[in-house]
């Protein structure tokens, strides 16, 4: 009677730290893919600037994108970094809500970057992660 | 649900009640560590990328 009542409270124990280990796995997963990405992307088109393929003014514009969402990633980061350190419902909201942010950006992000001709597969697949996380 | 239950039961009688719980804590704490929280702060502005005319 004893163990099944300890085997009870352990399984229980168990499905909630699994729950939130997910949460917290999947939200890395995104904001780690986000990071490679962005940094994979504004270095090819870096490259090619420096090769003369990209104007001045080519590169404002990839700028006026590439801001708001290095800035949504940064305050995402931010708000991941608390629900780390304090996992409840509250700051998984707030960071889900910042991460809505990210997904905002990045809709912005992918048309530009086709433009000139950079790989987005990466970054839809992205979209595609972080809306499913969204709409957990 | 029921494999979790058999795996903790298989650990409860290999090892015991407190060795049991010692090792769901350790299965179940985060693999993310800190030094990973660090490298995704390493994230450059996009200006660095680029060669910008000067103001």
């Amino acid at each position: 009677m004893r163990t099944k009542k300890i085997l009870a409270v352990l399984t229980v124990l168990l499905v909630i730290s699994c729950a939130t280990t997910s949460f917290q796995k999947a939200g890395y997963d995104i904001l780690s893919t986000a990071k490679v990405t962005y940094d994979t992307t504004l270095s090819a088109l870096g490259a090619l600037q420096k090769q003369g393929k990209l104007s001045d003014s080519d590169v404002q514009k990839v700028l006026s994108v590439a801001r708001p969402y290095y800035l949504a990633y940064r305050a995402a980061l931010a708000a991941y970094n608390v629900y780390y350190a304090n996992p409840t419902p509250q700051t998984q909201a707030d960071f889900t809500k910042l991460l809505g942010d990210v997904s905002t950006q990045l809709a912005l992000f992918i048309p530009i970057l086709d433009q000139y001709m950079i790989e987005t597969t990466n970054l839809k697949l992205l979209q595609t992660k972080t809306n499913t996380l969204l709409k957990k | 649900m029921p494999q979790a239950v058999i795996i903790i039961a298989q650990l409860i009688l290999q090892y015991g009640i407190p060795g049991a719980i010692q090792i769901i804590g350790l299965i179940s704490k985060s693999s993310i560590t800190q030094a990973d929280l660090d490298e995704l702060a390493k994230i450059k502005p996009p200006e660095s990328y680029f060669v910008l005319p000067m103001k």
